[in-house]
């Protein structure tokens, strides 16, 4: 079952609020008997860590796992105004395979391209808004992820597999038509300090209370804070940038924008499959936990 | 043409054969060859390009985009969204931590007060709720200070007022006529069409702000013109100072809110139940519009501002 299959079901989730009863709510002046759905789901840790799974990811063994996005990254230097910078439209493509009963081992990267804030073409240089100075920017290929394995008990990040795992946030509501999963990412120690990732992550409900379907449809936002990249050349001004991000789950790189698509194909083509070698490297030293 | 999409993207067809290009495209498959198509609604022609971005021949067709997702088009309404939103602290150089959960509300009410220029007064309200169990609370840890904060309700009751049209946003209290310009991108994914905006800092706000926001539409409501409020998720974040409660004294740094919620199309009896019940029991005056703030009469910077 791919996205495209499921289209009509996600344009069902978010027309659960329908221009129907809109437009009969705005010409009779009188409002509607319905009352909104919000619901936080009250699910014990192992159901709680497999329902999010299946949201962020797919309850299969063994899947690879493909979201396309759009983000937008903002400068935010301190006590000063925040500016947008540049736009990219990406990919986080990875894969996971089971452990054992609700541990999975997991390893991808992240191919991204800087597009214009205004024209949406593709760039490679644009104005520090913070400097005034034109900047280079190049397209981001994070390759070096160590790689993690996720479970009930948490993340363990694997450039450190011997340490316990950290709980992470997840929090499952519904809202209406959908199923969303509220979720923080905890960055290991060995990470710069100023560093957060957070998202949402919504499926229709009528897929999501469908037990066979492992592998949800969803929309995806969220935002994460970093420190200044080298190609800013911010030097040691305080701040940091921040980043947010709008996109959504594919099935397979065959969805993706033929734009996007093309152009990783031509520059990237190593990135449009996941490195299944990054699991054959032994674990001796691995948490139990 | 717009009948085809209709047809194409409606919640209730059956599944299509189209390609995945001409599902990007929002063309039928034949028709993709072109590089661009001009996609005519009632009043706007929309050019729609390859790349996944919507332009159009017209700002000012751009801005009514805007505002009909926004707010509506009619001449006078209102508007209220609901959402959930957690805070997050950022110390300068420290790690980022989540502080506390909140749901709350937006209520918006306009009129059409010039030629496609509206004015709006709002209020939000916002409970907080614990970030774990979701229920709501009056506590949360300071992970900075290791105090346990004492937490209020939001109530934002004092918003000046704007007008908002094709040059921008006008604060009510603005001393000179300088419209703030926004950035507002469309762009479409699939049978979607997602609205991006940042919006400025008006003058006299903390310097340290910035809002910006993604809402997602159905290009089945998007293209049609019938459709003067069009239904949306959302999802944003703004940036902004700390706030009193977090008691964080001189420190450096700023707090950040990361949301998700979606437009009440039935107004407030489309809000989430218990919260509706709570704000029905402490404050049900906030579940009207504020219809006597459009009373107020406007400044003769704002009377010059709408005469040129």
């Amino acid at each position: 079952m791919n996205r495209r299959d499921l289209l009509p079901s996600m344009m069902a989730g978010l027309a659960a609020v329908s221009p129907t009863l809109s437009a009969v709510a705005a010409t009779s002046g009188k409002p509607h008997g319905s009352t909104g759905i919000s619901e936080f789901m009250t699910l014990d840790p192992v159901e709680n860590f497999r329902q999010a799974m299946r949201l962020q990811r797919s309850l299969e063994d063994a899947d690879d796992i493909l979201h396309w996005y759009h983000f937008i990254m903002v400068a935010v230097p301190l006590n000063a105004t925040p500016k947008p910078v540049v736009r990219w439209e990406g990919i986080e493509f990875s894969r996971h395979q089971i452990m054992s009963e609700n541990r999975y081992r997991m390893h991808g990267h992240n191919l991204s391209f800087p597009r214009d804030l205004k024209t949406g073409k593709f760039v490679s240089e644009v104005q520090n808004p913070v400097t005034g100075k034109m900047v280079l920017v190049p397209p981001m290929a994070l390759t070096q992820d160590p790689g993690l394995i996720r479970s009930p008990a948490g993340v363990i990040s694997l450039d450190k597999p011997s340490a316990p795992p950290r709980p992470d946030y997840k929090l499952l509501r519904r809202e209406n038509g959908f199923v969303k999963v509220d979720g923080i990412r905890v960055p290991p120690d060995s990470w710069p300090a100023t560093f957060l990732e957070m998202g949402t992550e919504a499926a229709p409900a009528q897929i999501f209370d469908d037990p066979s379907v492992k592998w949800l449809p969803t929309e995806v936002s969220g935002a994460y804070v970093f420190p200044w990249p080298a190609w800013m050349q911010m030097g040691n001004t305080p701040g940091h940038m921040f980043a947010a991000w709008s996109g959504c789950k594919l099935r397979s790189i065959d969805e993706l924008p033929t734009e996007f698509r093309r152009r990783a194909e031509k520059d990237f083509p190593q990135l449009l499959s996941v490195d299944r070698r990054a699991f054959e490297r032994p674990l001796p030293d691995l948490h139990t936990g | 043409m717009l009948e085809t999409l209709q047809r194409l993207f409606s919640p209730t067809d059956e599944r299509t054969n189209y390609d995945r290009r001409a599902v990007l495209a929002g063309l039928p498959a034949g028709v993709v060859g072109i590089s661009a198509a001009l996609l005519p609604t009632a009043e706007a022609t929309i050019i729609e390009t390859d790349d996944g971005f919507i332009r159009f021949a017209d700002p000012r067709d751009k801005f009514k985009a805007l505002f009909r997702l926004e707010r509506d088009l009619r001449d006078e309404g209102t508007t209220v969204s609901t959402y959930q939103f957690i805070t997050y602290a950022l110390p300068q150089g420290d790690r980022p931590q989540p502080i506390v959960r909140w749901e709350g509300m937006e209520f918006s009410y306009f009129r059409r007060v010039g030629n496609l220029t509206w004015r709006i007064h709002a209020h939000n309200v916002s409970y907080p709720r614990d970030l774990h169990t979701g229920e709501f609370t009056s506590r949360a840890p300071n992970p900075f200070t290791g105090e346990m904060l004492e937490i209020e309700p939001m109530k934002l009751l004092n918003d000046p007022g704007v007008l908002h049209g094709p040059q921008g946003y006008l604060p009510l209290d603005a001393k000179s006529v300088k419209w703030l310009d926004t950035y507002h991108v469309l762009r479409t994914e699939g049978p979607l069409v997602k609205s991006e905006h940042i919006r400025p800092t008006p003058d006299g706000w903390p310097v340290m702000f910035i809002e910006s926001s993604c809402s997602t539409v159905t290009r089945k409501d998007f293209f049609d013109p019938s459709v003067t409020a069009l239904p949306y998720q959302t999802s944003g974040f703004y940036v902004f100072p700390f706030p009193a409660w977090m008691r964080m004294g001189d420190r450096p740094g700023h707090m950040l809110g990361a949301w998700s919620g979606r437009r009440a199309v039935a107004g407030v009896r489309d809000l989430p139940r218990e919260f509706r019940e709570r704000i029905a029991r402490e404050n049900p005056e906030l579940l009207e519009a504020r219809w006597g703030d459009l009373d107020r009469p406007l400044s003769g910077v704002l009377k010059e501002a709408l005469l040129s």
